[in-house]
């Protein structure tokens, strides 16, 4: 196995376009699960720790862009979190505080687990996904990024630079739902954003159906809201929990996300 | 005798706290070889070809071995259990060969070089496949294989455990109200945070074997019954243990290892991966339980027939004798001499289960307190008034017959009663939120045990026994209590040797929370012996009646003429010229226990020595959306019959009550079909510092009359009672029953809307 | 590969085999086994180290990303062989049973302490929700981390 770490983007691209087989690791939260289990023995690996322009996040003419290497406690950071609260709320229901050091928001793009927290949030904020290669820069919405469990349009030589937004700055939470309170991977979540100026309620749900996916309505029709969002899920039974009770949990997640965000 | 009741701490925690333990996994011996196990992926099968040739090949690849290296069996009761896999596959996970090689990547080749060819055979993988007739059986040999002692079995039932008293026909024909109950329980992962881990060598005939092991004979025992040799051509030590609570009971890595070593001519390191430790390990087996009381209308227990099933996996291990606690268990707290029990230990082609904290307890009285809750409902009783009726008092017989003496179960009512009292929590109804009791009577294992003591020339003592200290503080604290007590020095000066089996003697484990109980009386036993030696040699250089010595502050002194006193160390260099090294060594039995004997069979155990009273309390809340269960208020009342180290009592009530609270609400190790669903710790959830309640203790303490000092085992039992208060109060505050654990989200939701 | 840090102050070196974790080379290259292996998935906190200051799993970092930075393990609190207050503490409330998660336990205690001498129950259980312990309970480790953030925020 050889473990390559390139200085600059370019550098990285480089690597991606020169080796398609190449497993990228930043966070390493999941792909190190995956070396350690002998589940995965690439030729190469490509260590994006280096790569400075993927870092941190900025305000950008009032967008925000967060760039891959966003950690879930950047996520968290007050700055930020006023900007994006659902995501820093998502953030802090992550695993622990080692892996909320270390788990990126492009890892939960990259891994495009229909369980990714981060992903909820940034469905909600409608963000584009900003991806490049050494033909150059494109961008996508994400949930034409998203295309089914552990799927994305991710090319191999693409690399994922980060995520625009722009904050609507409206009423927002993150729910989530396990059988314990730490350490758990998501039952189901839900994020959910009051828009008052546009009139809408917006809702994407987290490990209910194949992809993470956004449900929207008029403000008026809150009641029936929670209804919409379960019937649009298509949760599977599997080893976490059954899909009844996803459904269900859904529904309760939704209600009370909106009792939050329309005191 | 001061240092008995003080909370010491524990001599290993400051190299526990640096990082500089030695525990099993970090043991290296030079040039060793990392070893690894090619197991079975599927749980039943006939294997028609295992070709180890191609592997054999692989450069770094030392030794490998088949069952063709080890034939035979072995066993603790039932002799049915090969090494490694002999012709059939039993259970995802069986061992079917082992590699030694240079690096663990030679090592993974090597397993991937190995080939395999397998016919699949039919899965038995739950109980009631492996009872209903025609059901295939899993060892179709089974009449050949030997039991010590013998006990009915038949087929795919591994054992069978009966008793019988009084005339329970009688009282059902004469009963105003029966009440009948169906609970079950899941199989429960001791997930020890440190695996199963050894390292084993040959040398000059003998095996020696360092391993993370609770009970070193046992390893001994097996190892050398597997390889056929004598115990004490094996000898087995032990490094740091980083927990087991049942799991490290069973001899399964070591006899690979010593096989590998001896072929290899290397020393061979076995470690399990999380995913091991859960696909092989020995989980505390699923049970179903079936209770039926008869009773008078003023509430009167009439008779009670019971029967459990037993799920043993697909090996005996240490089950048929575990099986024999269960009508102890199952018939018991409450008082009643017409009993009829039955329970089936039945084979699955699953991994064999074995001992995890509390055994089947944990289990018997969920489904017993449970049951006394349905029965106290139907009479239209208060719970704890019918508890205070029927519980056992003193001088009553338990299940087969033994008089109970020391009975604490009123003074554990008293003292949840102080902390947490019943009219104010039962008081005011909020909805969903609920308060439960449990009840329980738990045994001390009294396997024996003994120590060795010596006066060293400075006066300090050492102390060396086969026990095994396992986190516990049996040998990091009460042990060096005990000798620091009865021979006047300061715990600092107490030194305990690592256990190792060709030095130490016999000791029957640290389970079953024996270790203060027998090692410890043992070991007061030895320091009484250097007492005596001490007092001698002293009374002569002082000039002075033994009687008028007292031993304080490692040194002699005359009562009343603190001026006229020698020390500890000049005693002990006089001692070793005159009369050679001062040395005192205590053994430990437990006398017989009088039972009716007769009325049970299939059982080794006959009732209680050391038996311990329990109360515990839950107040939860429900979300009745959701299904999540908050713990508002744990309350713990324990009777321990003397507290040597209250906080370490405390530590060992902490944990297993957390254990507890897994137990009832989110830990299951679930199979579908044999096969494995949960193997690491994504999806077996583990209780973590954000779902801990506060929980809230009262010690107490009746004597036992055997144990030193009055001790009873205390660190196994808090986990015992947990399910069934927690569940009982879960009942409470949804108004319906709950007779499944675990008492997930999906369960509770489910129990609600039936 | 070769690979060159700083850990616990002091220069090191290291050959690895690349798709090794950071876990592997400090136990079996560095001579530092304080930091144990136990899940191998970040989800039990015995391998917790400071990177750069930072509390990670050192199971989820590959050695070769270590390269150049500064870990702090176990072995690294004690300054002077005098223990850490953190360390003292645990010893006094009975915080320590078996011991495996004890390394990782009060390395994530320490970092919680650096950025809050004070924290309430609530934020030490979450802090260590990381951490898995099977023997304490939790209760007397709580009890510990209390009573050294109160000891330090105490002295001068």
């Amino acid at each position: 196995m050889d473990v390559l770490t390139p200085r600059t983007l370019d550098e990285a691209l480089r690597y991606r376009a020169e080796y398609p087989n190449a497993l990228p690791i930043q966070g390493g939260t999941d792909v190190m699960v995956d070396l350690n289990f002998d589940r995965a023995r690439p030729e190469t690996v490509i260590n994006l720790n280096a790569v400075r322009e993927l870092r941190s996040w900025r305000r950008d003419n009032g967008a925000v862009w967060l760039g891959a290497a966003l950690t879930y406690t950047e996520a968290m950071e007050s700055e930020l979190a006023a900007l994006v609260p659902a995501l820093a709320e998502a953030s802090r229901t992550v695993g622990s505080r080692p892996i909320r050091n270390r788990g990126t928001l492009g890892g939960n793009l990259g891994t495009a687990s229909p369980a990714g927290d981060a992903l909820p949030p940034l469905l909600i904020e409608e963000a584009e996904v900003a991806l490049a290669s050494v033909d150059g820069e494109r961008t996508l919405p994400l949930s034409e990024f998203l295309l089914g469990p552990k799927k994305n349009a991710l090319a191999t030589d693409e690399l994922i630079l980060g995520v625009r937004l722009t904050p609507s700055a409206q009423p927002q939470t993150f729910m989530k739902v396990g059988p314990r309170n730490a350490m758990v991977i998501a039952i189901c979540s839900v994020a959910l954003v009051a828009d008052r100026e546009r009139d809408e309620l917006r809702a994407a749900f987290g490990s209910a159906g194949p992809v993470a996916s956004l449900v929207t309505a008029p403000l008026g029709e809150r009641d029936a809201f929670a209804t919409a969002v379960a019937s649009a899920a298509s949760p599977i039974d599997d080893v976490r929990g059954t899909a009844a009770y996803r459904r269900h949990a859904l529904d309760v997640l939704v209600n009370r996300a909106i009792d939050r965000c329309l005191v | 005798m001061t240092a008995i009741g003080e909370s010491v701490p524990r001599q290993d925690a400051e190299a526990k706290l640096r990082g500089t333990a030695v525990y099993g996994i970090d043991y290296e011996e030079p040039h060793y070889l990392h070893g690894k196990i090619l197991r079975a992926t599927v749980p039943a099968a006939r294997i028609v070809r295992l070709d180890t040739s191609k592997a054999e090949q692989i450069p770094g690849v030392l030794a490998i071995v088949t069952a063709q290296d080890v034939p035979g069996r072995w066993g603790f009761a039932t002799v049915d259990q090969p090494l490694l896999a002999d012709g059939a596959i039993r259970y995802e996970g069986e061992p079917i060969a082992a590699v030694a090689a240079e690096t663990w990547n030679q090592a993974r080749a090597a397993l991937k070089a190995i080939e395999l060819g397998l016919e699949p055979l039919d899965v038995v993988g739950t109980m009631d496949e492996a009872l209903a007739p025609h059901a295939r059986l899993i060892h179709p040999d089974w009449e050949s294989y030997e039991m010590r002692p013998s006990f009915p079995r038949e087929g795919n039932v591994a054992t069978v455990v009966e008793l019988e008293r009084g005339d329970p026909d009688a009282g059902f024909a004469a009963a105003d109200v029966v009440v009948e109950g169906e609970y079950h329980a899941p199989r429960h992962h001791q997930a020890s945070i440190e695996p199963r881990v050894c390292t084993a060598r040959y040398e000059d005939g003998t095996y020696v074997i360092h391993t993370s092991t609770q009970v070193p004979f046992g390893v001994r025992d097996g190892a050398a019954g597997y390889l056929g040799v004598r115990p004490s051509d094996v000898r087995v030590i032990v490094p740091t243990v980083g927990g087991g609570f049942g799991g490290k009971l069973l001899p399964t890595l070591e006899p690979i290892a010593s096989l590998l070593a001896r072929k290899a001519n290397r020393p061979v390191k076995l470690v399990n991966t999380r995913k091991e430790e859960f696909l092989s390990g020995c989980p505390r087996e699923n049970a179903v339980i079936r209770i039926r009381t008869a009773l008078s209308k003023a509430g009167e227990i009439l008779a009670h027939e019971s029967e459990v099933l037993m799920d043993n996996g697909a090996y005996g291990g240490e089950q048929p004798f575990v099986a024999g606690l269960s009508p102890l268990i199952v018939c018991s707290n409450y008082r009643t001499d017409s009993i009829r029990h039955q329970t089936k230990l039945v084979y699955t082609n699953t991994p064999p289960t074995g001992p995890f904290r509390g055994v089947l307890a944990t289990y018997a009285v969920f489904a017993v307190e449970r049951h006394a809750d349905e029965i106290a409902k139907t009479l239209g009783m208060d719970r704890i008034e019918f508890r205070r009726q029927n519980l056992y008092r003193e001088g009553d017989k338990c299940a087969t017959g033994q008089v109970l003496e020391g009975v604490a179960f009123e003074e554990t009512l008293d003292r949840v009663e102080e902390l947490a009292p019943w009219k104010t929590m039962t008081g005011s109804k909020k909805p969903y939120r609920g308060v439960g009791v449990a009840c329980a009577i738990w045994n001390t294992n009294s396997a024996p045990g003994g120590s060795t003591i010596k006066l060293n020339e400075d006066g300090t003592a050492s102390l060396t026994t086969g026990a095994t200290e396992i986190g516990t503080g049996a040998i990091a604290q009460a042990l060096p209590q005990i000798v620091a007590a009865e021979l006047g020095v300061s715990v600092d000066d107490v030194f305990v040797s690592e256990p190792d089996t060709s030095v130490g003697l016999f000791d029957g484990g640290a389970q079953g929370g024996r270790t203060t109980y027998m090692a410890g009386t043992a070991t007061k036993k030895a320091a009484g012996e250097v007492r005596e030696q001490i007092l001698d040699v002293a009374a002569g250089l002082l000039e002075a009646d033994r009687g008028d010595l007292e031993l304080s502050d490692g040194a002699v002194l005359v009562t009343g003429a603190p001026d006229r006193k020698v020390s500890l160390s000049k005693v002990a260099r006089v001692a070793q010229a005159t009369d050679g090294p001062m040395v005192g060594s205590g053994s430990h039995a437990h006398p017989p226990i009088e039972f009716e004997s007769g009325c049970i069979s299939g059982s080794v155990i006959n009732g209680f020595t050391g038996a311990t009273y329990h109360t515990h309390l839950a107040e939860v809340e429900v979300d009745p959306d959701t299904g999540q269960v908050t713990i508002l208020r744990y309350v713990v009342a324990q009777d321990v019959g003397r507290a040597i180290n209250p906080q370490a009592i405390e530590g060992q009530i902490d944990g297993g009550v957390l254990q507890g609270i897994g137990y009832a609400l989110f830990e299951d190790l679930r199979l579908v079909d044999g096969v494995c669903v949960d193997w690491g710790f994504g999806t077996y959830r583990l209780p973590t510092a954000a779902d801990m309640p506060e929980i809230e203790i009262a010690l107490v303490e009746v004597p036992d009359p055997v144990g030193a000092y009055g001790v009873k085992g205390a660190a196994e039992a808090p986990i015992i009672p947990v399910a069934g208060a927690i569940a009982n109060a879960v009942a409470d505050a949804i108004g319906k029953p709950v007779n499944s654990i675990p008492l997930t989200p999906f369960a509770v939701l489910e129990a609600i809307h039936s | 590969m070769k690979v060159a840090l700083t850990v616990n102050g002091e220069a090191r070196e290291a050959t690895i085999w690349p798709g090794e974790s950071l876990l592997v080379m400090l136990r079996d290259r560095l001579g530092l086994p304080g930091s144990k292996n136990a899940c191998e998935q970040g989800e039990c906190g015995s391998c917790a180290v400071l990177l750069d200051g930072e509390l990670v799993c050192s199971c989820l970092v590959l050695a070769a990303q270590a390269e150049g930075r500064a870990v702090v393990t176990v072995e690294g609190l004690a300054a002077n062989g005098e223990l850490h207050p953190v360390q003292r503490a645990f010893v006094e409330a009975g915080a320590v049973q078996c011991g495996f998660c004890t390394p990782g336990l009060v390395v994530a205690a320490a970092d919680l302490l650096d950025s809050n001498a004070t924290p309430t129950d609530d934020e030490i259980r979450e802090a260590l929700a990381g951490n898995l312990c099977r023997c304490t309970g939790y209760a007397k480790i709580i009890d510990a981390v209390k009573a050294a953030g109160t000891a330090a925020a105490g002295s001068p």
